[in-house]
């Protein structure tokens, strides 16, 4: 597998939603929000977390 | 990999409709592209590439790994470190979103994100610039040879680090100012530097002329460099390369065809000098009216060969032509094309949308 294939299977979810589904994004872990910065932050704030924001 | 990120909230974007230009601004020729933030939208660094087929020459898994523990370990000196954060967020733009861009606005709907319905990434830029020639606003030479890559300066980066010398040009501004092979850039203008996108980011808004400043680690002490920047340094470079979509489209946009600069064997059997400036036509609209016909209605053809635009012939490339367009020419003015059809020059006149 190359760097930018992992990189892109790494920005899937585990329970795939349409987008998901049309981005072939099925098989890796992680919650990951699709298109919506701002519910993002909103949680990045809750948690205290940081972002990785990803344009792909 | 998967530990590490769940230390983040991840968030996917897969296109630009509503993307905010006053956080995110990156180069947009990605191949691939992350920030990595504070919830309050401070920026902690950038990672990515515009290099398309050759990619992997900056970046890599254990690059990104590294960049995300950086990351991590700016989020444990937040807010402390704020201020040195503060210049990775750039001015505020023109226009807060891509979709709002004069030649941008109503060509697509909030939520498409089929491949011809949604706004990619690149568009973002080349509309800003067409935007701003609609608005016959300047365009400067920074939106144009836009995020240099540090060779300009005579350094390249290790993709498995975080930016750290792997090599530097004999008599480059690089060599000049004394970084070394094997130097980590702690910092550049006093921002922490995670990934070549972040060197990248800092060049990308240097002044045309000046200079820039950087710390760097060596065997263990850190070394303050000055960087200078030549007088329009940053045309020494390109913006223009086979593939590379947003010159392509700049060309479609405002003279309605795309060319690309014969290679000097090429002009040899054209009867041209190797030196000479030869753009040969690939495609002129016919068909596609939401982009220029100006082309199409002066007559231009496959395969026609240009020589000069308005007279002039010293260009030095494809990138110096663009950015004559762009920064010289005014909307609805006249164009003169000097072109080689079957051997024989000819002059087209077109007028720009």
């Amino acid at each position: 597998m190359t760097t930018l294939a992992a990189l892109a299977l790494l920005a899937a979810a585990q329970d795939p939603g349409p987008l998901q589904k049309s981005l072939n994004d099925l098989e890796v872990r992680g919650a990951w929000v699709y298109n919506d910065p701002d519910a993002g932050f909103a949680e990045a704030k809750k948690t205290g977390k940081p972002l990785l924001v990803v344009f792909r | 990999m998967a530990e590490l990120l769940e230390k983040f909230i991840c968030v996917r974007i897969v296109q630009s409709w509503g993307m905010d230009l006053t956080v995110f601004q990156f180069d947009n020729d990605l191949t691939w592209a992350a920030f990595l933030m504070n919830p309050d939208k401070t920026i902690y660094g950038r990672y990515g590439t515009k290099s398309g087929k050759d990619a992997m020459k900056d970046i890599s898994l254990e690059g990104f790994r590294k960049a995300l523990e950086g990351a991590l370990e700016l989020h444990k000196g937040y807010p402390g470190n704020k201020a040195s954060l503060a210049g990775k967020t750039g001015p505020a733009p023109k226009w807060k979103t891509p979709e709002v861009m004069p030649t941008l606005a109503g060509k697509h709907k909030q939520g498409d994100v089929s491949r011809w319905g949604c706004v990619h990434c690149h568009m973002a830029h080349e509309s800003e610039v067409t935007s701003l020639f609609v608005a016959r606003q300047p365009v400067e030479d920074r939106l144009l040879w836009k995020y240099p890559m540090p060779d300009l300066l005579g350094f390249s980066l290790d993709p498995k680090e975080c930016a750290t010398v792997s090599a530097v040009a004999k008599g480059s501004a690089a060599e000049k100012a004394g970084l070394k092979a094997g130097d980590r850039i702690a910092a550049l203008e006093g921002q922490p530097m995670l990934s070549a996108a972040d060197v990248q980011w800092v060049l990308h808004q240097a002044k045309d002329a000046g200079q820039v400043k950087a710390e760097v680690e060596r065997g263990g002490q850190k070394t303050a460099l000055t960087i200078a920047l030549a007088k329009d340094w940053r045309r020494a470079g390109t913006f223009v390369w086979p593939g590379h979509i947003t010159a392509w489209m700049l060309q479609l946009d405002l003279p309605g065809f795309g060319a690309q600069a014969m290679t000097p064997q090429e002009k040899k059997q054209a009867g041209l000098a190797e030196t000479a400036f030869a753009l040969k036509v690939q495609h002129v609209n016919a068909q596609d009216k939401a982009k220029s016909m100006a082309a199409g209605k002066a007559g231009l053809q496959k395969n026609d060969i240009i020589t000069a635009v308005d007279g002039k012939s010293a260009f030095t490339g494809e990138s110096d032509y663009l950015a004559y367009l762009y920064q010289k020419k005014k909307p609805g003015e006249k164009m003169d094309l000097t072109v080689l059809r079957g051997g024989k020059p000819q002059t087209l006149t077109l007028t720009l949308p």
